[in-house]
């Protein structure tokens, strides 16, 4: 069945098995992520994979490394659209990049990474200013992500679902500026020639950098449960120059412990603003 | 039936009027939480809420992430987001793949919230023009809750209902008027 929702319904003791067998053999521990998404990208990988129980998908990543991949994979999907809340890219563009004018160097954070949406969405922004200055790092979960992050494939469903948004951009933009076909995959056609930094870095894990301008962490923290959405959100305020500008997604809320470090700049919009002082 | 706390209520097409008018008499004490799944389009961001709320006297929003479902609330699935329940009674957001080419997926807020809520849900399927839904429903009947499905006679559009029907044999299939007779006579 193609569809994330999955006739397979696993019970929470079947799960933390799971869970628990992917943390011994790969080291990523997803038991604090959302607990709905981590169950049904597991259902959905299990059912795309043919297998239906618990047991069978612990022996058979037991026995597949390439299957164990395939796992971690699935749960980092790739989104679905390039310009996904497009009025948020018009405001980066006209309120956003022109504070950065008179800065030698801009620092761009893309943390956690696993799919190219957000990246390229920025360099198409990013076509109409002095793109020297830039320096981007994209930290990917894998490596497998960094490579697909690095030369994305998009489907014809991709294109379908960023029509629309590139027709609302303020940038003069059509489809055929953003994508171009190669054998049936779609290519982004994106001509940058700035700093860009590809590197593997899991975040809960490894010393993550920081010193940024602007940070891009939209529908990140949707997946974690509230404790990792909390721990995620300091190491990314953290990484915030004093005055720097922090992306989330629309519909993701902050605590009263970070709000005290950042300021939401507009309404309707998820875009904060690092304090440059903390109120005590 | 179970002691039913918890009402979603998926529709499509047709269904919007529907919704209103169940919203336009539901009194004020009324005490549990609905959750609406209705397709929308996902450029279009204001104005659904308002348009809920003129004739409601609960409140109506549009859930955040992790947000805690709270009794006598009425919360609508935000545009181009899947809204799902956890087991701890919370949203869980999500911008996943569409499903039956819909973000949010009525499929997917039912399946999630019958696995969550089990017997203390009621589940309504409502007009719509797609199938949409019928999955969902049917994990609802599966885990224990209470279903019902709008009479495809007296919906606008029948595909969603039809679908609803064949997939999950519900509890009830209920014109629109005794679709409200029903939630607003549901005592906790």
């Amino acid at each position: 069945m193609n569809t994330i929702i999955s006739n397979i319904n696993l019970s929470e003791v079947e799960l933390k098995h799971v869970l628990s067998e992917v943390k011994c053999l790969s080291n990523f521990d997803f038991s604090l992520y959302s607990h709905s998404f981590i169950k049904r990208r597991t259902e959905y990988f299990m059912s795309k994979n043919n297998i239906f129980s618990e047991g069978d998908l612990i022996y058979r990543i037991n026995n597949s490394s390439a299957l164990l991949g395939h796992f971690i994979e699935n749960v980092f999907f790739q989104q679905f659209e390039l310009f996904r809340d497009v009025e948020l890219w018009n405001y980066i563009e006209e309120k956003v990049l022109p504070k950065f004018l008179k800065q030698t160097e801009v620092k761009i954070y893309f943390p956690y990474s696993s799919g190219a949406e957000q990246l390229y969405s920025f360099l198409y922004i990013l076509n109409n200013f002095n793109t020297e200055k830039f320096k981007i790092y994209i930290t990917g979960v894998t490596d497998r992500h960094v490579s697909k992050i690095k030369n994305p494939n998009f489907t014809k469903a991709h294109v379908k679902a960023s029509e629309k948004n590139i027709s609302l951009l303020k940038t003069a933009l059509d489809k055929d500026d953003v994508f171009f076909e190669n054998n049936g995959e779609f290519k982004v056609n994106v001509n940058y020639s700035g700093n860009l930094i590809f590197t593997t870095c899991d975040f809960f894990k490894e010393q993550h950098f920081a010193d940024f301008d602007l940070v891009f962490f939209q529908n990140k923290m949707i997946f974690f449960n509230t404790e990792l959405k909390a721990k995620s959100l300091n190491y990314v305020v953290r990484s915030l120059k004093k005055g720097a500008y922090l992306i989330l997604g629309e519909r993701e809320t902050i605590d009263k412990t970070i709000e005290k470090k950042i300021k939401h700049l507009h309404k309707g919009m998820s875009i904060y603003k690092r304090k440059t002082f903390l109120l005590t | 039936m179970n002691k039913i706390k918890y009402i979603v209520i998926g529709g499509s097409a047709g269904s919007f009027k529907v919704v209103t008018e169940l919203l336009s008499v539901l009194p004020k004490s009324f005490p549990f939480p609905i959750i609406l799944v209705l397709h929308r389009l996902k450029y279009i961001k204001n104005g659904f809420v308002e348009a809920l709320s003129a004739k409601c006297e609960l409140p109506v929003c549009e859930p955040s992430d992790k947000e805690q479902i709270k009794d006598a609330q009425i919360y609508i699935a935000p545009a181009n987001y899947h809204l799902c329940i956890d087991i701890d009674k919370t949203f869980s957001l999500s911008v996943e793949e569409q499903v039956n080419h819909s973000r949010p997926s009525i499929d997917l807020t039912l399946s999630t919230a019958g696995r969550s809520l089990k017997s203390e849900l009621l589940g309504v399927m409502l007009s719509g023009a797609n199938k949409d839904g019928a999955i969902g429903l049917k994990h609802i009947k599966d885990a224990g809750g209470y279903t019902i499905v709008q009479n495809p006679e007296d919906a606008m559009v029948k595909t969603m209902p039809d679908a609803a029907i064949l997939e999950t044999n519900p509890e009830k299939i209920l014109s629109s008027q005794e679709i409200i007779d029903f939630i607003i006579n549901l005592k906790p």
